[in-house]
């Protein structure tokens, strides 16, 4: 196309996409790859991401474009307890009201390719499911086997019950 | 979203791993899922897997403000006569427990009650007999110990190791134990430390030899915080031959102790060659002239990026100026500055006539304009400044990259109301976008406000500025009179964004909102009234940030409704004409006839 704005990506799979320069700085990987590349219209290969996962990431990258200019130069005053507990915006929530293997796999992908605001989000929207649910609810949820003895299990249930009423 | 339908059940491992088990076991991923959570949270995420354990214990046992916590996964305690015992002799089993949980602690503070909590030092000699390992937490980084005991200073070697880089320490005298044998033990002990934090209340003099050893044996020092009046003559040139050294800083909060002003009233340190190479923030407690004989010295560091100068003495305009001078010829990079004489040590002093030769004017501070890196400065002065709104229009289109401002909010006032107005903050709202926090000393009394631009002067002074003060988060004004609320949220809400605090009040440090003290007995009835009008003045300003945010919010909403009835304007006009054109082609008069206007 010629155009020195526009890039394209192709997915794992062979689907290409032709994105903004400045939304696909957005990814950390990428941006100092397009830096190393120089001016070229060959088009980027991400051998690690299917089409679908990388169509999700682009359509998030595409909505947060303009705040990424602003969080790009130093952090405004540092506050990580606030950044912590920021809630998730609604554009945000429904993003990523998906299934629970293309969620996942949209985070891989964030944390492959180096997109904080992503990788943060995505963080944030697991964290949500996991707030206020008991072991055994967790495991269900997210089909993990319980590696511990019954002993181990009621030791390390005493040993950190003190943080129950924190 | 739940996948209980995908499940076997057997709940047997499944033969591949799935894309949801490769994220929750990629500890980084993990890490900052966690990082998102509670302390409770935590606790049950520990239960659920052993990956899981893993990552949530080291989040929950990083930081520990509680130790008999962490000892109670030794053994019970009990209380005793002599305090706080184990019910039995410790056993290899409970060292084991101990060391799961102890090797995550990156960060221990024993605090006053904590440490009196456990009294005489009965848990800790049985630890100190009984322990397998000599580092009790092999990973800690950082040490908080604030016994109120002189004689348990010596409990916090037992922490104590070589990796440790933060340590803070409440210096309490003893007779049995000397602060040189103490300080011995930290550079030995701990030689690597980077942040020194002591807090203590008696003269630095005191211990001024001892510590000027100790700072010299940390060669990685960073940044070393003190309470106030203890950075001496002495003390000043022994920190400015350390290498790494970055901040140097004192500290207000009552629980940092004070030194004793007399330490510092003959400042006079003098630099060698390579002074302070790596120094970017300095505090000091100094008077003026003393720190300006400083700035001039030859090898005065230059690449500082902050400064924080708080006069134990008042100084006369004319050194004000020359110390804006030389701020500006010394230090080209400063991004934050605080010329700070704020009533400490001594109370501001009402007088309802302030001699004009006391006063700061624009004069005094122009020199500082050339400071174009300046993104945060704060004045505090205990007369009102004599400065006009030509001079506040020159200060906010010289400065567009401020970003803090304070400028003396709360002087001891005069019998003369303060000579800015409200209006003061249109220069501000349309040259400096990125101001978050601004503060003036004004006259936003009833007679003042009622001279402020209405709506439409206001969009002209404005000019192009779309939206004013996009960033603002607090308004401060300090000890500004004022008398009608309303008149004064309408004018704020035409500048301020909505979830702009408005505060008010002194800030003056160690007298607080004591009572008013006064030069000469005639002033003692003027005094009086004032004290009654400051606490009037506060709570106008706090109902001023009441009615705000509401004003605020009905502005917009007008807004967007206005910009939908000019839409709606456009619209009609459009279609008029239209059919104005039809009609005049003839043709379309007969077909159209609902739609003309007539």
């Amino acid at each position: 196309m010629g155009d020195s704005n526009r890039l394209t990506l192709v997915a794992s799979d062979g689907g290409k996409f032709v994105v903004d320069k400045e939304v696909v700085q957005m990814s950390v990987l990428l941006k100092n790859m397009i830096e190393d590349l120089g001016e070229t219209d060959e088009s980027i290969p991400i051998p690690n991401v299917t089409s679908p996962v990388l169509t999700k990431v682009i359509e998030f990258c595409e909505n947060h474009r303009t705040d990424a200019a602003r969080t790009d130069g130093p952090n405004v005053d540092g506050d990580d307890a606030r950044m912590r507990t920021a809630v998730v915006s609604d554009w945000d929530r429904q993003f990523f009201d998906v299934d629970q293997d293309l969620m996942f796999e949209i985070i891989v992908a964030a944390n492959y390719l180096d997109i904080k605001s992503l990788v943060d989000v995505g963080c944030k929207v697991v964290a949500d499911m996991i707030k206020g649910k008991s072991p055994q609810e967790i495991r269900d949820l997210f089909d993990i086997v319980n590696d511990f003895s019954p002993e181990e299990e009621a030791a390390l249930r005493k040993e950190n019950e003190w943080a129950n009423d924190r | 979203m739940n996948r209980r339908g995908a499940q076997t059940l057997t709940r047997a491992p499944s033969l591949y791993v799935t894309i949801i088990q490769r994220v929750l076991t990629i500890p980084e991923l993990l890490e900052m899922i966690f990082s998102f959570l509670e302390k409770g949270d935590l606790s049950r995420n520990a239960l659920v897997c052993k990956a899981w354990s893993e990552v949530a214990l080291d989040i929950l046992w990083r930081d520990v403000d509680d130790l008999p916590r962490m000892l109670h996964l030794l053994a019970p305690t009990e209380a005793c006569p002599q305090g706080q015992r184990f019910c039995r002799p410790l056993e290899p089993s409970d060292w084991l427990r101990f060391m799961r949980y102890a090797g995550r602690v990156r960060k221990l503070a024993v605090t006053p009650d904590i440490d009196k909590y456990l009294q005489e030092p009965l848990v800790f000699d049985e630890i100190a007999r009984a322990r397998t390992t000599l580092h009790l937490f092999p990973r800690l980084s950082s040490l908080t110990w604030t016994s109120e005991t002189g004689e348990r200073l010596r409990v916090s070697l037992m922490f104590m190791h070589e990796n440790i880089k933060g340590f803070a320490v409440l210096l309490t005298p003893s007779i049995n134990y000397s602060f040189k044998v103490y300080f011995q033990e930290i550079t030995l002990r701990m030689p690597k430390i980077t942040q020194l934090d002591l807090r203590f209340s008696f003269p630095v003099r005191d211990i001024e030899r001892e510590l000027c050893e100790l700072l010299g044996a940390l060669p990685r020092l960073e940044e070393i915080i003190l309470p106030k009046y203890t950075f001496t003559t002495n003390l000043i040139e022994a920190l400015s031959r350390k290498e790494a050294l970055r901040i140097v800083q004192f500290e207000f909060i009552p629980h940092q102790g004070s030194g004793d002003v007399a330490d510092v009233q003959d400042w006079k340190p003098v630099l060698q060659e390579g002074a302070f190479p790596a120094l970017y923030d300095f505090n000091v407690n100094v008077r003026l002239p003393a720190m300006l004989r400083f700035m001039n010295d030859p090898f005065f560091p230059s690449n500082l990026r902050c400064l924080y100068v708080h006069l134990i003495e008042l100084a006369t305009p004319q050194c004000v100026r020359d110390f804006f001078l030389a701020v500006a010829e010394t230090c080209p990079h400063l991004t934050n500055l605080v010329l700070d004489y704020s009533g400490a040590p001594t109370p501001y002093v009402f007088r309802s006539v302030v001699p004009e030769d006391e006063l700061i004017t624009w004069e005094t501070l122009r020199p500082l304009l050339k400071c174009s890196q300046l993104t945060s400065f704060h004045l505090d002065w205990s007369t009102p400044l004599a400065i006009s709104q030509e001079d506040v229009e020159e200060l906010a289109s010289s400065w567009p990259q401020l970003e803090v401002l304070g400028l003396n909010v709360s002087p001891m006032p005069s019998a003369d109301p303060p000579s800015l107005t409200l209006h003061a903050l249109i220069p501000f709202a349309k040259h400096c976008p990125d101001i978050r926090e601004l503060g003036l000393y004004i006259d936003a009394s009833a007679t003042a406000v009622a001279h402020l631009p209405d709506a439409a002067q206001l969009a002209r002074l404005l000019g192009l500025t779309a939206r004013p003060f996009p960033r603002l988060q607090r308004l401060f004004f300090g000890l500004s009179s004022i008398d009608e609320p309303e008149a004064v949220a309408l004018f704020l809400s035409q500048l301020c964004p909505l979830g702009c605090d408005v505060d008010a009040g002194v800030n003056w440090p160690d007298t607080g909102r004591k009572e008013i003290v006064v030069a000469v007995p005639e002033d003692m009835e003027a005094g009086i009234t004032l004290s009654r009008s400051i606490d009037a003045w506060y709570h106008c300003w706090v109902e001023v940030n009441q009615l705000l945010p509401v004003l605020v919010k009905l502005r917009m909403e007008e807004k967007k409704r206005r910009g939908e009835l000019e839409h709606e304007v456009e619209d009609l006009r459009t279609c008029y004409k239209v059919s104005e054109e039809r009609r005049s082609l003839g043709t379309a008069a007969v077909a159209d006839r609902g739609c003309t206007l007539q």
